[in-house]
């Protein structure tokens, strides 16, 4: 077995795996954490907006 | 390009690999539209708000960090010297590391989005709009070089030539794509495209790296054919000769602190970390993930080398071809090839969109911000920052007909480096942090003569006699500075040379410049020096990090890292010293030589000249190469005779090509002449190359980088 050119290509593959998976799972966070902003952001100005009527 | 033409003319790219090209470039797009409603302040355009998670930030920190250039450019340089081009890489990494622990962590502190910004806290927004200015045209000018190395691998595998009308087309659709999502989405769109991007960067290349190499039997097989070749100082890591050798190593390892600690698109992305902490960790993580991917991607530039010299791959003019003429060769299967393809231009794109992002935010908020009485609303930044974005990218693509002239991007990417960022680091990181008493003036008059030198060293050919006169005298005193200097003169002075000439100066002037002048307000320069200890909101949000540990655990950590340094450099400087000297022709210069003598296939010979006289030649060549243990007088007669032989050969071609300029183009005779020349300055004196000195500087890069690893985690 070559383990010269096969094993750091097989820690490249399991970097790559580990790389993929993190980044998608914080971007989900941060989309999900964006959107309950953007909904508080909403109900702030709706009710600014009751009280002002 | 003609023989080229006719050989790609079967292995251009099919309907599949274009369709996914094209939905590749839909959805990058459609991802920079996507976050134009996220962009409501400046900072989200320039730091993401300062909001980037970990993850997403090692990922797009690693993006930046590899592309195109990396790829080709290296693949390039393995072709023509071997594995050594791999430090351009490794220091890199290494330098990312130290960066992360003891530099970014201040600079993420002070809350700046810029470098130049950092300069107007420490000394004056005059540097601070100086800095910029030329900065911003520096980025234009790489960015020119990356943009003109996307064009050349569309045109090398879809079979077009890159001297027509193609050419234009790709830089243009290049250039434009990447500057729409990137105004339209700013550092957002640019970090969340980079983690795509690294997807398909590291999968392509994870795939099709395999697929070359299994055409030369992988490592094994390699060296097995390179030894039965003579050749196998061709995956020595520290050779002695070359432009990538021991010295190499030590002036990459310059560029590279300089870089990790001064490069805006990285350091742009780490200040948009959400905590110190993240900063520092993202910048270690990406500087070790990449070490595995360093190693094997110069590994088909070698594979080339082979098959050219095989005879089973055509030779070719332009050393960042290499890689293209792999790929088009018909290794990779169709559909594979899109995707390849797309990880390859993805990697140019998160690049692109980096520097322009960074230079439009250089302009606007460091130049026209700082030089304006009436500073800027949001709304104008906003505005002013996507106006810039534009611009630079038009400039970039002027620079990229430039870049085209120049012989490798990676020469062109040094030339720029040497002039314009060690001056800047010298200033900025060693007198901007490390000491009290560097004054204003004292840096402006640094910043200026470095770069000066560095000019008038890079074209004093065209400047007159006095200026040459000049820059031999400069070269007679760095001739004086022991290991670098010795033996370096104008005439054969390398760019690592420049670099260091350029920091000298640069160090000298500012503290002799600072004695003579007022001192920066102390206030100013207090500022700076608190910004090493974590502040008490770090200490809350539990983001802390200190530059110096506080643990015994984190100071045994610094003692690896600096053990760590020790051995490598020690074996670079091994690497000086070959295992064998005597009278012979360099291999390093016969695979030149061979490599340039293969552009005529052998039914164009000249009439002089016979295939079976070429081959003789390269036999005894490779003869010369393996026969190690004669001594220099059995030796010397042949290596004269070899030679004149090579000398002869090249005459030839000289002749045929001047005779046929309609076939041989002026790169042709440049090449020829070029090789010529080298051939008449005689033989060499390496026989066998330091095995020692690859083994010790690799095992020090290790310790290092175990070090830095563990820092992150105690503190």
């Amino acid at each position: 077995m070559d383990l010269v050119f096969w094993g750091p290509w097989a820690i490249g593959v399991v970097i790559f795996v580990l790389w993929i998976k993190r980044p998608i799972s914080e971007f989900r966070q941060l989309l999900k954490d964006r959107a309950a902003q953007e909904n508080a952001e909403l109900k702030s100005t709706d009710s600014n907006s009751n009280e002002q009527r | 390009m003609t023989i080229v033409q006719n050989i790609l003319a079967v292995t251009a790219l099919s309907w599949l690999d274009g369709a996914i090209l094209v939905c590749f470039f839909g959805v990058i797009i459609w991802i920079g539209s996507y976050f134009h409603k996220w962009i409501k302040k400046p900072d989200d355009f320039c730091v993401a708000g300062r909001q980037l998670t970990p993850f997403i930030l090692v990922a797009t920190l690693a993006a930046t960090n590899c592309n195109l250039y990396n790829f080709q450019s290296y693949v390039g340089y393995a072709y023509r010297e071997g594995m050594s081009i791999i430090w351009h890489e490794w220091t890199g990494m290494m330098a990312l590391v130290f960066a992360g622990i003891f530099i970014l962590p201040i600079l993420r502190r002070l809350k700046i989005a810029t470098i130049p910004e950092f300069l107007g806290q420490r000394y004056s927004p005059t540097l601070r709009a100086l800095v910029a200015s030329l900065w911003s045209l520096r980025f234009c000018a790489w960015l020119g070089g990356v943009l003109y190395l996307s064009a050349q691998v569309a045109c090398v595998i879809s079979g077009f030539d890159d001297t027509g009308p193609a050419y234009h087309v790709f830089i243009f659709f290049f250039g434009v794509v990447t500057i729409i999502y990137t105004m339209a989405g700013g550092m957002w769109a640019v970090a969340l495209t980079d983690v795509i991007q690294f997807v398909f960067l590291l999968g392509g290349a994870l795939v099709m790296i395999p697929l070359i190499m299994h055409t030369v039997g992988y490592w094994q097989g390699m060296q097995q054919t390179l030894t039965a070749m003579g050749r196998q100082d061709m995956l020595n890591l520290v050779p002695n000769e070359g432009f990538w050798n021991w010295k190499g190593g030590i002036g990459i390892s310059l560029l590279a602190i300089q870089w990790a600690c001064t490069d805006q698109p990285m350091l742009q992305r780490a200040f948009s970390a959400n905590s110190v902490k993240t900063a520092a960790k993202g910048m270690v993580y990406a500087g070790i993930i990449m070490v595995p991917f360093a190693f094997i991607i110069p590994m088909p530039g070698i594979a080339a080398a082979i098959k050219v010299a095989q005879g089973t791959m055509p030779a070719f003019l332009e050393q960042d071809n290499a890689l293209p003429m792999l790929l088009a060769s018909g290794v990779i299967p169709i559909g594979i090839l899109g995707l390849i393809l797309c990880g390859l231009l993805a990697s140019q794109l998160s690049t692109i969109d980096s520097a322009l992002s960074s230079s439009s935010t250089l302009a606007t908020l460091d130049v026209i911000n700082v030089v304006r009485k009436q500073k800027l609303t949001d709304r104008q930044t906003l505005f002013m920052l996507r106006l810039m974005l534009l611009l630079m990218g038009a400039v970039m693509i002027f620079t990229s007909y430039l870049a085209k002239k120049s012989q490798s991007a990676v020469d062109f990417y040094i030339a720029i480096v040497a002039v314009v960022d060690l001056p800047l680091f010298v200033v900025a990181i060693i007198y901007g942090l490390f000491s009290k008493r560097a004054t204003t003036a004292g840096a402006i008059a640094g910043y200026v003569v470095g770069m000066l030198f560095g000019l008038l060293i890079n074209f004093h050919n065209y400047l007159g006699s006095a200026v040459t006169a000049f820059v031999d005298g400069v070269f007679k005193i760095y001739s004086y500075l022991p290991l670098l200097g010795e033996g370096v003169t104008a005439a054969n002075a390398s760019g690592w040379d420049i670099a260091v000439i350029g920091m000298i100066v640069t160090a000298v002037t500012v503290p002799v410049v600072s004695l003579f002048t007022k001192q920066t307000h102390q206030a100013q320069v207090n500022h700076i020096w608190q910004a090493r200890h974590p502040t008490e909101a770090e200490h809350k949000q539990g983001g802390a990090f200190n530059v110096w540990p506080t643990s015994s655990k984190g100071r045994v950590c610094i003692g690896t890292m600096f053990l760590g340094l020790v051995i490598f450099f020690a074996g670079l400087v091994l690497g000086k010293y070959p295992d064998q000297k005597g009278y012979s022709i360099s291999r390093l210069q016969m695979r030149r030589f061979e490599q340039t003598a293969m552009l005529i296939p052998p039914e164009e010979l000249p009439p002089a000249v016979s295939a079976e006289s070429r081959r003789e030649l390269f036999d005894d060549l490779t003869a010369l190469a393996k026969n190690t243990d004669q001594s220099d007088e059995l030796r010397k007669p042949l290596a004269d005779s070899l030679v004149l032989r090579m000398q002869n050969l090249m005459k030839s071609y000289c002749a045929m090509a001047r005779a046929n300029p309609e076939k041989y183009s002026d790169e042709y005779l440049k090449e020829f002449n070029s090789q010529l020349e080298s051939v008449q300055a005689g033989p060499g004196r390496t026989i066998r190359e330091n095995s020692k000195a690859g083994t010790l500087a690799f095992v020090g890069m290790l310790i290092f980088l175990f070090g830095g690893l563990l820092r992150i985690h105690y503190d």
